[in-house]
């Protein structure tokens, strides 16, 4: 029960969070709390509480401190024995581990950290904590406990249990730099912020069936992971016939074979468990009883054992034992099929026969029936891998390695005959901490995943985190990639699975090759932790489930009795599968067992599925009994009140959470008033459908879905605020809004996650009208003063990091001070933003071509130091050579923050941030939240512009052609409830399934005196007549995007060429040309422009001079002919340079092109 | 045809273990009858149950269906039971196949006994004096299901084989008693285990070379109709001492449904 409780009293110790605090309050949003509770409306108060306890990145944090809290302790216990070969008596035990804390530590004492984690992003450090293990050892004779042993650091997931910010308020947040706001749940690795992507991955342990119609297979898989080993074991078809394979097996094992050596050895017994008394099934597996008994002569389990044993393809490690053919079968069968259930006991393998007779079963029905076969796209077939769960395989890899180092050093020592001194093991110890702080550094920056034991090669499973806005941020940790490749051409991995419903956002996920593959978790989701089966197991029993040991194999498959499986494997029988899972629910709903396992039941299988695994998706569900929801008015007043949190109602059994497997077998209404008899279940508020990213777009019930979609991708790009701790940042590249607003239609989303609070865009007035004609394709025209306020500017930082290297003859690089103008005394004009230090001074302008550090390299950094000695007197000045870092761009910037510190190997490191203020120009990218992009097409003066009667002119104005193919009324509406929140001094909603309704808004509209649509009469600008039609006219909120003119631009006349084919570079990066492609020569050579051709191809390229000589045909030099010995037939002409080079490479391959050259004219 | 031995009625033992009792609707009380506790188990007794799976209950194992046990086998450290049963060599039975392998006169069957915790017997009886209905509930400590094993075949292949036999995979003798050669290989083998990686081998194996290592030992087979069988069935039925407990509800159905919860960490 341990596991069970455990987690429940994690919910309650969890921080208290101002954010959440707010929406507690007596006072709310213009709420009170005596105003009346409508049950119907006020249950989506679940949902923040939800948060409250969860918050957005809950399932990174639960999975990572489940991995330091608990999982490191089994890794510990699993190998826990270092034991010499040498000398016998030796033992290494480790008894604890612990991250972050020594063992004396009181339970509130502050997690021992290096340093505060924005601390350690300045600076480029790991953050980290120390790994303290308890160890008893032998010293001689003698035995030693040795308490908080240092075997490495950990990197610390921000806002996990093993970081100082857990718990923290807001001022001390501040105090430590930190953004209250940032969610956490990344990792500090060298100064970048690191996430492990969630990785989505077909469910390990459990039988999937699929065929294949064509080539008429049936096949059942089981993927078996355990600590130690991964493996895959089938049942297939093959003419029809079933059998066993297995990849350590060298050829296919009839069915029937493999029974027999699992000990289940009469024909009857094995076609009780196969068939049961159905004469269709018998009939289909008849036919594999004969194999093996006419072609193999099989008829006891050791003559089958035998069989198996033979054809084992045996690897044998360095140092196992050699086993005789009959103990290699019972190998096989007891450890390697199906590896992840153990036969302890050699002799009684039935529960492997068990399993694979059941893997059989689903084979013989799906060769009955097609449709018996397994999706595996099925999200309930998913497991989502999480960072804690990565980090433990990669320790325990590193854990091991670690230990067999340890152990071989152990056994060096012990070898040598004469030891001085007694031996103790621990001395060397140390030497090897670094092999797992490294390693586990090494893999989160990289991103490669290699586990030794599985023979596994993961790269790119770390990301690092997008700060570009925080919407990019956070739509990163609830990202999910799928294992599948991007290249292949499928559509049921990608498509939208029903079975998504409330678990992945239907809207969030990549137009184009990752499509479907990449998805996002919805607002209110779980991902479970792996819990103990053993309790649940009992718990099983003890509700009256027969053990399937004592179970006689004739009254499995009797009808109305149901098998009993848990996690995938078969423990028992019972008859009343009703009464078991209403008793089992029971349990779980009064909080007996951990609420995030599940229980359903395959009436298909005839079989009960309990769960209890880590990585399934599961959401919580309000309780429906006989027809009435189980959540009342008096609960919801005490959840207002703050008396009550989200896990009280989940232990008074009013809320359960649910997986993807057991929501699929209750019925479950979506508002209250469609609640039935049958109803199990009622959702909390549909809107949670959606993800954090998709939350974000008001009214988009209303829009046709790809725009939802679009503007996920582009929400993402939006520039806006990206943190609290924003300005003390100092990232490689920071966009910032120079003037952020929330938007005036709000969605209950945007509240949740705090958007409003760290906005990316602004409230834009819109008229959706024509106007001068460069407003076709999208483009809009904006206004000018608008500009002048402050619309859509945004602010440019970019880092430069310059390290100080020291070298090993004790020289150094330093930095020099600014050089004078001789004749007046002033910098020069290189050095004109330089400090005395040699460094930018903060808020001086750099243009292209200054100096902002003034670094010096010495000249003998690579002489040994015994000729250079430091103390000789020309030691020096003299001996730096400049190597100044210049800006280099085509605007000027400033400098915003220079930061010297010493990173982790004690080099200096400096880093200069520079900063540019941008206004919107022409070409700049512009967006709405409804996918509707476009880019700036004219600036225009406000005075040219059409006015209302109030004088109002537009921010924007938008081409109407944007509406009809793309369908988006909600951003219609949302200008609509824009304008009336604006009327009305209030903020509106557009939240999806719900928000202000239009109806109300039109009548706000209508009682300020407006048009009811939204509409109204402008003037021109420009002649002051009144405009023809009425122009749709409000605010919507603009996002301005990260897609700026003033980073793409780019021409070239002359410029750099590369210095193999002397064809000019490519990239605006590189100052490279304008190519003119294959399709562009095509048209050219088409319209007969050959002179055009011959210069944009040779002459603007790479036009070369070369001798030929017309007699040999090869190329001369200097007009001479160094074949033929001769100038007299040499002539000179231009090729390309590459033909000539392409002349000279096939010249050294023994390939002689000889040209032959005549006259044209 | 069905292949399969008709269910027997276990019903009532299955709703004993309710536990929680969440809405109910209609369920009277139809009869009460009062529940002793037998804690033979306690003391010098191991009780195993023996299923045999392949065994019409129509047929059972008894002298006065005309079957007489010559002999029983135990594996103790193995948990491993083996019996002989006599074939009736006059119905439905090949002479030349028997010859083949050796002159058979009886089969063994055999099975593992596996540790089986919350197992009780349950004996109905109607109490002598008042005429009601009693159960007496015994815990059983052990389980096994009782299969035919084909030692037979097995010896046949290796005498035929002869030399190929491989390692130390000598057969126990399927037939009563243990060959005097059998003792050698089991104690080469058992140096071999003591020497080196003994680590090394997986549990199966390790378990699996036990068995091998480890000596059958005969045991006594009672009859059903023997006194000691009747004495010991008298037993299970409870004497006059268990009679006057019958056993009481004590603890509240929270309590109960609490201990139920927390009974399997201890279990594990």
């Amino acid at each position: 029960m341990g596991s069970a409780s455990k987690s429940g009293r994690d919910h309650k110790h969890s921080e208290p969070d101002e954010a959440f605090n707010e929406l507690l309050k007596p006072v709310y949003k213009g709420k009170e709390l005596t105003d009346k509770i409508d049950t119907v409306e006020d249950k989506w108060n679940l949902l923040p509480a939800f948060l409250k306890v969860k918050g957005l990145v809950k399932q990174h944090l639960d999975s990572f401190n489940y991995f330091v809290d608990r999982d490191l302790k089994k890794i510990i216990q699993a190998n826990q024995l270092i034991l010499s070969d040498i000398v016998p008596d030796f033992y290494l035990k480790y008894t604890d581990i612990r991250v972050g804390h020594k063992s004396n530590a009181s339970p509130d004492a502050p997690i021992e950290v290096l340093l505060p984690p924005h601390e350690c992003r300045l600076r480029d450090i790991t953050y980290s904590a120390p790994i303290y293990v308890d160890v008893e050892y032998t010293r001689g004779k003698k035995i030693i406990m040795h308490r908080d042993l240092e075997i490495g650091r950990m990197p610390i997931m921000l806002r996990s249990n093993k970081c100082i910010l857990n718990g923290k308020s807001e001022e001390v947040m501040a105090s430590l730099n930190e953004c209250p706001l940032d969610p956490g749940g990344y990792f500090i690795v060298n100064g970048t912020e690191k996430v492990i992507l969630v990785q989505e991955q077909l469910s390990k342990n459990r039988i999937i069936v699929e065929s294949d119609e064509k080539k008429n297979i049936v096949q059942a898989s089981v993927t078996s992971s355990t600590h130690e080993r991964k493996s895959k074991t089938y049942v297939v078809t093959k003419n029809g016939k079933i059998y066993l394979k297995h990849n350590s097996i060298s050829e296919e094992v009839p069915i029937v074979i493999a029974l027999k050596a699992a000990g289940i050895i009469s024909d009857l017994e094995i076609l009780q468990l196969i068939c049961g008394s159905n004469q269709k099934y018998q009939d289909i597996f008849a036919i594999n009883f004969e194999e093996p008994l006419v072609k193999h002569n099989i008829h006891t389990q050791k003559e089958a054992l035998l069989f198996i044993g033979e054809r084992v393809k045996t690897i044998r490690r360095f140092g196992a034992p050699k086993l005789s053919k009959l103990e290699e079968g019972i190998e096989a069968v007891a450890n390697t099929v199906v590896a992840h259930i153990t036969c302890e006991d050699g002799n009684d393998l039935k529960e492997k026969g068990l399993y694979l007779a059941i893997m059989a079963r689903r084979v013989v029905m799906a060769i009955e029936n097609p449709k018996m076969v397994d999706d595996i796209d099925y999200v309930g077939n998913k497991r989502l891998e999480l960072a804690g769960q990565l980090m433990s395989l990669l320790f325990e890899d590193l854990f091991k390695k670690f230990n067999s180092e340890f152990k071989m050093n152990i056994d060096k020592t012990l070898k040598k005959p004469n030891r001085a001194n007694e031996f103790d093991a621990l001395l060397t110890i140390n030497v090897y901490s670094s092999h797992i702080s490294h390693g586990l550094e090494r893999a989160i920056s990289t991103g490669n995943w290699s586990l030794k034991r599985f023979k596994m090669e993961r790269a790119g499973v770390t990301h690092v985190l997008s700060r570009l806005s925080y919407i990019s941020a956070l739509g990163m940790m609830t990202r999910i990639s799928s294992q599948f490749e991007k290249s292949r051409k499928v559509s049921g991995p990608r498509a939208l699975q029903p079975s998504q419903f409330g678990m992945l956002c239907t809207a969030d996920t990549p137009e184009g090759e990752a499509c479907g593959l990449v998805k996002n978790l919805a607002l209110m989701t779980h991902i479970t932790t792996d819990d103990e089966e053993a309790p649940i197991r009992q718990i099983c029993y003890n509700l009256g489930v027969e053990d399937i040991r004592f179970v006689d194999f004739s009254s499995i498959h009797v009808a109305k009795s149901y098998t009993v499986h848990l996690n995938g494997t078969i423990i028992g029988l019972t008859k009343f599968p009703g009464n078991f899972m209403k008793l089992f629910r029971f349990l779980r709903r009064s909080g007996k067992i951990s609420p995030f396992i599940s229980v359903f039941a395959n009436s298909y299988q005839s079989a009960i599925h309990i769960a209890t695994d880590g990585g399934r998706i599961c959401r919580p569900l309000i309780i429906v009994e006989n027809g009435i929801s189980r959540v009342k008015e008096e609960h919801l007043r005490k959840l207002k009140l703050g008396e009550w949190g989200f896990d009280d109602f989940l232990k008074n059994g009013l809320v359960e959470y649910m997986d993807v497997n057991e929501e699929n077998d209750s019925y479950i209404a979506l508002y209250e008033p469609n609640i039935e008899k049958t109803t199990t279940h009622l959702e909390i508020e549909p809107f949670t459908v959606l993800g954090a990213v998709a939350g974000l777009i008001p009214y988009p019930h209303h829009n046709q879905s790809p725009r939802n979609t679009y503007q996920c991708a582009m929400g993402k790009q939006a520039i806006g605020a990206i943190a609290y701790n924003q300005f003390k940042r100092i990232d490689t590249l920071l966009y910032l809004m120079c003037y952020p607003q929330q938007p005036m239609v709000k969605t209950k989303t945007i509240e949740l996650i705090d958007y409003d609070k760290l906005p990316a865009g602004q409230n834009a007035t819109v008229a959706v009208m024509s106007y001068s004609g460069y407003d076709i394709e999208d483009a809009l025209v904006l206004n000018k003063s608008s500009l002048d306020r402050g619309f859509g500017r945004c602010q440019v930082l970019k880092k430069h990091t310059e390290v100080l290297k020291k070298y090993p003859n004790h020289t150094k690089d330093i930095v020099s001070g600014m050089k004078v103008d001789a004749e007046t005394g002033e910098p020069i004009w290189q050095h004109e933003s330089l400090g005395p230090d040699g460094l930018g001074e903060v808020g001086l302008k750099v243009d292209s071509g200054q100096v902002y550090i003034n670094k010096c390299i010495p000249v003998n950094a690579g002489d040994s130091m015994l000729g250079n000695n430091p103390n000789m007197p020309n030691y020096g000045m003299g001996n730096h050579r400049e190597t100044p870092v210049y800006y280099r761009a085509p605007e000027p910037s400033y400098i915003d923050q220079v930061m010297m510190s010493t990173s982790s190997n004690d080099q200096s490191l400096i880093k200069v941030l520079l900063r540019q203020t941008r206004r919107p120009e022409l070409g700049d990218k512009f967006s709405s939240r409804h996918g509707q992009k476009g880019v700036c097409g004219i600036i225009v003066n406000q005075e040219d512009l059409p006015f209302n009667d109030n004088g109002i002119s537009p921010d924007i104005i938008m081409n109407p052609h944007g509406f009809p193919s793309r369908m988006t009324v909600g951003k219609m509406i949302e200008l609509i409830s824009g304008k009336a929140g604006v009327l009305n001094g209030s903020l509106e909603y557009g939240t999806c399934f719900g928000g202000s309704k239009l109806e109300d808004m039109s009548k706000i509209l209508v009682d300020k005196g407006f048009n009811y649509s939204g509409k109204d009469m402008l003037y021109s600008g420009i002649t002051g007549e009144c405009l023809q039609a009425y122009i749709f006219f409000g605010p919507i909120y603009y996002q301005k995007l990260k897609h700026m003119v003033l980073d793409k631009m780019h021409a070239r006349a002359r410029g750099p060429r590369a210095v193999l084919t002397r064809q000019p570079t490519e990239g605006r990066s590189r100052d490279g040309g304008l190519r003119l492609g294959e399709m562009e020569r095509d048209c050219v050579i088409a319209y007969g422009a050959s002179q055009l051709l011959l210069e944009r191809l040779m002459l603007s390229s790479d036009a070369f001079d070369v001798d030929v000589c017309n007699q040999c045909g090869l190329m001369g030099f200097h007009g001479w002919c160094n074949n033929c010995k001769t100038s007299e037939k040499v002539i000179g002409m231009k090729i390309p340079y590459a033909a000539k080079l392409l002349f000279q490479e096939l010249i050294s391959m023994n390939i002689a092109p000889k040209l032959r050259l005549g006259d044209v004219f | 045809m069905s292949l399969f031995v008709p269910e027997e009625e276990e019903v009532s033992q299955n709703s004993n273990e309710d536990g929680p009792r969440i809405v109910k609707p209609e369920d009277p009380i139809v009869e009460e009858i009062p529940l002793y506790l037998n804690h033979m188990t306690d003391s010098e007794h191991d009780i195993c149950l023996f299923q045999y799976i392949s065994q019409l209950s129509s047929k059972p194992l008894t002298n006065n269906k005309g079957i007489q046990i010559p002999a029983c086998r135990v594996k103790p450290e193995s948990q491993m039971v083996e019996i002989d049963v006599p074939l009736d060599t006059a119905r439905f039975f090949d002479k030349q196949k028997s010859d083949e392998w050796s002159t058979m006169t009886s089969e063994t069957y055999g099975g593992n006994l596996l540790d089986s915790r919350g197992t009780y017997i349950m004996g109905i009886q109607s109490n002598p004096i008042t005429g009601k209905r009693e159960i007496v509930l015994t815990p059983i400590n052990k389980t096994a299901q009782i299969r035919p094993v084909f030692h037979h075949i097995d010896t046949h292949n290796e005498v035929s084989k002869d030399g190929e036999v491989i390692g130390t995979t000598v057969q126990e003798a399927p037939k009563k008693a243990p060959a005097k050669n059998n003792v050698q290989v089991v104690q080469m083998t058992a140096k071999n285990i003591g020497s080196e990686n003994e680590i090394r081998y997986s549990e199966a194996i390790q378990s699996f070379k036990k068995f091998q290592s480890e000596d059958f030992v005969e045991s006594t087979w009672f009859d059903e109709s023997d006194e000691n069988s009747t004495k010991l069935k008298e037993k299970l039925y409870g004497d006059e001492e268990l009679k006057s407990k019958v056993l009481e509800v004590t603890e509240s159905e929270k309590d109960y449904i609490n201990k139920l919860l927390n009974d399997k960490l201890v279990l594990r």
